[in-house]
């Protein structure tokens, strides 16, 4: 009789334990849930306006379904007081050092622009960033310069940008 | 036939090139404690390996067909661990029954396979890159066989330091560590070792 | 009254020095070596891991006349898993950039040798204040375990010590040390060794502090062996002066 009435007490017990905790962490979805969705998109938005700068607007996303172009997920066409500047790309891809996702301008004349790196979890994460993609931005590193000490990760960059680039000049991009 | 390759491929690589212990850091734990002597080494090892494997094939399922349509995928933390908790227990009492001396040799080290990163780092890993479930399984057995890999080697190597002449500030846990420094280093030329291929 | 404070303060620094679980008890290494890279993620680290802790010290010892003891530790393993959940979920809404260096690291707190063993070891058997003197005392003293390891694995490894990334409120700010770079990404001189940001430096910098500090007792245990001696000697020399002073009376 006492062992029946032990393990009803233990299973009510971890029962309690569980369902309290399933409880709880359902609260802290609760109030977390918006607050995720919302840095989401502020992160898209703070990536956006590193491309074209804070006074351009940026449509909607454009899904990009292309088998041949893999690596593309959507593009945000921007535009500077109503005149189109060109298309922001979202872009990832992954090499055997880890998965970059970024973001990457793309002008009306087929020339890449700046580069901002949504995720990038290589392993010579601020390698890559300190030596290609930062010189990159500013100016002071040629796009084929990859050898920079992440020269993986710095080739996967360039592969994606050529990527977008090669995408819109498909599209018959220059209008 | 490709998909054949790309799996032994992607085993490959989670055995050899982002190694689990000594480039990606689980497992560190029972790396350090049970490769004193090569035969608690592989049987920990194939232990892991039990676990973990039968890890990812209960938690995938669990999580792409419980947890997602329940709109509940925020316990998944809670109910890898308890998942995982039961599993050792049962090859504990799988092992205790086939081979009570390997039981003897593992000793407390069972139990503590729960509170081996690797297991909820596989699991939880191939939650959050949202991995298929052939992806999830390569990634599951190539982590699980890079493990037992270095830590037999490593225990082999360890076996012969406990009688090098040490310095004695560096006895015990320093000399392992620096071996596995040395050791890490050696991985580390595997990487990029299929970047033509996949 | 001045016993109890004695026993607080002595329960708090022992999680510091005395039985640090980063270095002496040699528990939580997987997060030690992989989220020092850099100081702030390891302060990061750090902060989620002491908040954890004391929550689930508090929590155990709460209930720990209501657990049964079949059930221990499943029981303390949901409700670690519990707190590790929330405090993923917080940290990806208002720290998402400590959230996505961390990664799957904070999801591992659950399986951190520590949090478990002072559950079992220390909040199941010690009341509610003592358990929560206990868990800041081992929180703070594996915070800066951790912040020693990355201080040498961010200096070495990659030269200047950056503020800013992870805790967004600090401005971005790079202390230069080995390596000066301009935040135009110049580089003036550069005189880091990059092997310490990779997973080779951490087991280097792990055994080097694990060195230093069994040198340390080694050199205090040989110290306090040859007082030992000296004192054993005297006693003798006196002993053997007293009894030839005694056969000389006679």
């Amino acid at each position: 009789m006492s062992n029946a009435k032990k393990y009803i007490l233990t299973s009510v017990t971890l029962g309690a334990i569980a369902s309290s905790s399933a409880l709880l962490i359902g609260l802290a979805n609760l109030i977390t849930k918006d607050q995720i969705k919302k840095n989401e998109a502020a992160q898209t938005r703070a990536g956006l306006a590193q491309i074209y700068g804070s006074n351009a607007t940026y449509g909607d996303a454009v899904a990009i379904n292309d088998k041949n172009y893999s690596h593309l997920i959507c593009y945000y066409p921007a535009s500077i007081d109503n005149d189109p500047v060109g298309n922001v790309f979202k872009a990832s891809g992954k090499n055997e050092y880890g998965d970059i996702t970024l973001l990457v301008g793309v002008s009306t004349n087929n020339e890449a622009g700046q580069i901002y790196l949504i995720t990038n979890t290589q392993s010579y994460a601020s390698t890559l960033v300190n030596n290609y993609v930062g010189p990159y931005n500013n100016g002071r590193v040629e796009f084929d310069d990859v050898s920079c000490g992440a020269t993986h990760g710095a080739e996967l960059v360039r592969d994606l940008v050529l990527e977008a680039v090669n995408w819109s000049i498909a599209q018959g991009g220059g209008n | 036939m490709k998909e054949i390759l790309t799996f032994v491929l992607a085993i490959v690589s989670a055995m050899l090139i982002d190694n689990v212990v000594l480039s990606r850091f689980y497992g560190i734990c029972p790396f350090l404690g049970v490769s004193k002597k090569v035969k608690s080494a592989l049987g920990m090892g194939i232990a892991v390996v039990f676990v973990i494997v039968l890890a990812t094939v209960i938690c995938w399922p669990l999580y792409n067909y419980i947890l997602v349509p329940a709109g509940i995928e925020f316990m998944d933390t809670v109910a890898y661990i308890l998942v995982i908790a039961s599993l050792v227990q049962l090859v504990g009492l799988f092992i205790k029954k086939h081979s009570p001396s390997l039981y003897k040799t593992l000793g407390i080290y069972l139990p503590l396979i729960t509170t081996n990163c690797a297991v909820l780092g596989v699991a939880q890993g191939n939650t959050d890159q949202a991995l298929s479930f052939i992806d999830s399984l390569a990634n599951g057995l190539g982590t699980s066989l890079g493990f037992l890999f270095v830590i037999v080697v490593f225990s082999c190597i360890r076996v012969r330091l406990e009688s090098a002449n040490t310095p004695k500030a560096l006895k015990g846990l320093p000399i392992a560590l620096i071996t596995a420094a040395i050791m890490a280093m050696a991985f580390m030329g595997l990487q990029g070792l299929f970047s033509g291929i996949v | 009254m001045a016993k109890e404070k004695g026993h607080t303060k002595k329960n708090f620094l022992k999680g510091i020095l005395i039985e640090n679980p980063l270095f002496v008890s040699v528990l939580g290494t997987c997060p030690a070596l992989a989220t020092t890279k850099t100081i702030e993620a390891a302060i990061g680290m750090g902060l989620l891991f002491t908040i954890v802790l004391i929550c689930s010290n508090v929590l155990v010892s709460l209930l720990r006349k209501l657990i049964p003891e079949e059930i221990k530790t499943p029981a303390y393993i949901v409700i670690i898993a519990t707190f590790v959940t929330i405090v993923k979920m917080l940290t990806n809404a208002f720290l998402p950039a400590l959230y996505s260096t961390l990664g799957v690291f904070i999801s591992l707190i659950v399986v951190n040798c520590i949090v478990l063993g002072r559950a079992e070891a220390y909040a199941s058997k010690n009341g509610v204040f003592d358990s929560f003197i206990d868990a800041c005392g081992m929180g703070l003293g594996y915070t800066l375990a951790l912040i020693s390891m990355a201080l040498f694995r961010e200096i070495l490894g990659s030269g200047m010590i950056t503020f800013g990334e992870i805790f967004t409120f600090i401005p971005l700010t790079r202390i230069p040390i080995l390596t000066y770079m301009k935040s135009d990404y110049t580089v003036v001189y550069d005189y880091s060794i990059s092997l310490f940001s990779t997973p080779v430096g951490a087991f280097i910098v792990f055994a080097f502090i694990l060195g230093v500090m069994a040198f340390i007792k080694n050199r205090k245990n040989e110290l306090k062996t040859y007082q030992e001696r000296q004192e054993k000697l005297r006693k003798a020399a006196e002993a053997k002066a007293a009894s030839m002073q005694g056969g000389n009376q006679q």
